[in-house]
């Protein structure tokens, strides 16, 4: 778990690098912008030194719809088979701060069947904000309306360091404010709240997580169906490695069988032992 | 055909085909693409324009 948060906080450094451009309030425009994280990070974050993967999509889907978008669907089709949704576990800074706001001790909301049904949204969202609404009206709508990364890492410190940008502000940019207050709320009492309902990155990713390189692998001859790991697991999961497992690793810990593992660890035994044979 | 395998099998496709995506991406100068709209993405999400 301790190296989870390393790589959490190492990713989320990476990716916004940039740390004069938070005293500046301005963009990073340089390369390696054209490159695209894994994770949810603003491209307009000052401190940001690369693209966020749906704030480019969008951006093609609204600039040059008649243009295939070819490099935008490779990088998020390389990402999703190499990681699945472990990208959401270990390499999104959005994530990460859910997860740390989710320490606050309070009473927490507990899954639930209604949490599992809940987590459907978020495919409505992909399919409404990131696909239909961009193509139709020509905005990024997940960008504009939605995404509460782009209001806190970029929107609020633009807006702080930028007097010109402070005048022009209105009902919107409230409205995002508002949103993001809800979801930083929302982390605080159910466990990474967005990503579990709305993120519309990782109900994409989600559609990779059974056949992605790395991720978690249920040995169904091994399992007993005790339930350990679905109850260790605070995602709406049905089972390990399925659509909603940001492959933590907590069912790990918790199998008493061995029957969880790593993918990656899983094939190297099996390869390991075929070569004794 | 076993799981895992069926699984293997789809991971190279996709895997080949995202090399192609990428290839052709930045081949057509869809690579720039992301910084030629920056300002447009900026105001979106600060909520103006």
């Amino acid at each position: 778990m301790r190296r989870r948060r390393i790589i959490q906080l190492l990713s989320a450094l990476i990716y916004n690098a940039n740390l004069p451009g938070f005293a500046a309030g301005r963009i990073y425009t340089k390369q390696p912008k054209g490159l695209c994280v894994p994770g949810l990070n603003c491209y307009s974050c000052p401190g940001a030194v690369a693209s966020c993967p749906l704030g480019t999509l969008q951006n093609k889907l609204v600039s040059t719809p008649d243009k295939a978008m070819f490099y935008i669907i490779g990088i998020l089709l390389l990402f999703g088979v190499l990681f699945g949704r472990l990208i959401c576990g270990f390499l999104c800074p959005f994530g990460l701060l859910q997860e740390l706001l989710h320490k606050i001790p309070v009473p927490k909301l507990q899954k639930s069947r209604v949490t599992q049904r809940i987590s459907y949204l978020k495919y409505i969202v992909l399919i409404l904000f990131i696909g239909i609404l961009p193509a139709v009206t020509g905005s990024p709508a997940f960008c504009q309306y939605i995404c509460p990364a782009g209001t806190l890492e970029a929107g609020i410190p633009l807006v702080a360091m930028n007097e010109g940008l402070q005048a022009i502000i209105g009902g919107l940019f409230q409205w995002k404010v508002f949103i993001l207050a809800g979801l930083v709320i929302l982390s605080v009492f159910a466990h990474r709240g967005f990503c579990r309902f709305a993120c519309p990155l990782g109900a994409l990713y989600s559609f990779f997580n059974k056949i992605s390189v790395f991720g978690i692998r249920v040995e169904k001859s091994t399992c007993n169906h005790c339930g350990k790991c679905i109850r260790a697991c605070p995602m709406d999961i049905k089972m390990p490695g399925d659509r909603e497992c940001i492959s933590c690793g907590k069912c790990i810990d918790v199998c008493s069988r061995g029957a969880v593992s790593w993918k990656h660890k899983r094939d190297k035994k099996r390869k390991e032992m075929e070569c004794e044979r | 055909m076993e799981q895992t395998k069926k699984s293997k099998y789809t991971r190279i496709i996709l895997l080949f085909t995202a090399a192609c995506f990428i290839g052709l991406g930045i081949y057509f100068g869809g690579y720039f693409d992301a910084l030629a709209n920056a300002a447009r993405i900026c105001l979106s999400c600060m909520g103006i324009g």
